[in-house]
């Protein structure tokens, strides 16, 4: 089966998302950056947080296009450390989790990587396709775990298929 | 934003309150697509909706499309895309079976690359045209191939990184075309621009 092209970034939509995080989550939001850069072909919106579900920092690596699918992956610093978040590599001790969009033949097209298996696709609990609305479910599972401290908030169908 | 003698420590989770509704206060409901649109349409009008809706609208949308992404009726988007109609915004095509909607494309690329002229000196738009041909390259070596156009033929359909390169590869070439457009831009507006440009060269 032909995947489909996801045509090119979509800076309006993730001018959308910054927007969202900014209006919702107001001084909770450290930072919101261009990865590489906005004029020259970004790959990602990156959104610093000042808090976390374990850690006191997090940040969402987020991209969608102009065709078709997202990605919102979230990365925390491992052991509460609080190294300069500008840091390149991924700690990869902290706890992760993506909400992804694409079109895949064998995997839901929603899909949820969770904490404890990043590799594993399951279904997601995010329905909606336009950007705003599929931000603010972003955000409220992110809240609700956040505010918990307990990452089963995340993805609200608990037993999925 | 709150004003107090912490302004300057950043709030700690318990004090930000995200969501208006109901139905997204609370624990993370069962069907939080639902609950999404019921916030959604709780904290906007149906015209930011429909607006929303249609500067994401990339590809012609039916009325009952437009409608559905932005939570509202199809009488209800007739009567709210006219002034964006009006204001050369949003293209609207007339097909056999209905009417099509989607946002002008050209009018934003065009304030694309005036903001990037505005923004930025010749010199800082020479040093991104390098780069981006710099990675356009890194791409036709990484891949073996002359563009994406070919880079989408080859690619297999489990390769996720090559088709976020794919599309990282795109959003390049078109940056590029951009910045260029943007030089000429520059040029032509010079020193008699009246948005002032931060511009470091001798100009008056």
């Amino acid at each position: 089966m032909r995947r489909q092209d996801k045509g090119t970034i979509s800076r309006s939509k993730l001018e959308t998302v910054e927007t969202t995080f900014r209006n919702r989550l107001n001084g909770l939001v450290k930072s919101g950056e261009w990865i590489p850069d906005y004029d020259v072909g970004p790959n990602e919106l990156r959104i610093e947080l000042w808090d976390g579900i374990h850690a006191d920092r997090s940040r969402f690596d987020v991209a969608w296009w102009t065709k078709h699918g997202y990605r919102y992956h979230y990365v925390e610093d491992g052991g509460g450390s609080e190294s300069d978040s500008h840091d390149s590599e991924r700690d990869s001790t902290g706890l992760q989790f993506r909400f992804g969009w694409e079109n895949r033949p064998e995997y839901p097209d929603k899909h949820f990587h969770p904490p404890e298996n990043l590799d594993a696709h399951r279904e997601s609990c995010i329905e909606h396709e336009d950007v705003k609305r599929v931000t603010l479910a972003v955000i409220k599972c992110w809240h609700a775990a956040a505010t918990a401290s307990d990452p089963e908030k995340l993805n609200a169908l608990s037993n999925p298929p | 934003m709150p004003t107090d003698e912490n302004a300057d420590r950043p709030p700690s989770i318990t004090e930000i309150d995200p969501f208006d509704s109901e139905e997204l206060s609370g624990d993370t409901p069962e069907n939080v697509g639902e609950a999404v649109t019921e916030e959604w349409k709780a904290s906007t009008t149906a015209f930011q909706r429909i607006h929303t809706v249609l500067k994401n609208t990339y590809e012609p949308r039916t009325t009952g499309e437009v409608a559905d992404a932005a939570a509202t009726t199809k009488p209800t988007v007739r009567k709210h895309v006219e002034p964006l109609v009006e204001a050369g915004m949003v293209v609207k095509r007339e097909r056999g079976n209905g009417v099509q909607y989607v946002w002008n494309q050209t009018q934003r690329r065009i304030n694309r690359v005036a903001e990037l002229a505005d923004e930025h000196s010749s010199v800082e738009l020479d040093r991104k045209i390098r780069r981006a041909k710099e990675r356009i390259a890194a791409f036709e070596r990484k891949y073996g191939v002359e563009s994406p156009n070919e880079l989408a033929k080859a690619l297999d359909p489990d390769d996720d990184a090559g088709w976020d390169d794919l599309a990282t590869w795109r959003t390049l070439e078109d940056d590029l075309k951009r910045l260029e457009a943007a030089q000429t831009v520059g040029e032509y507006l010079g020193a008699e621009s009246v948005v002032g440009r931060r511009d470091t060269s001798n100009h008056a």
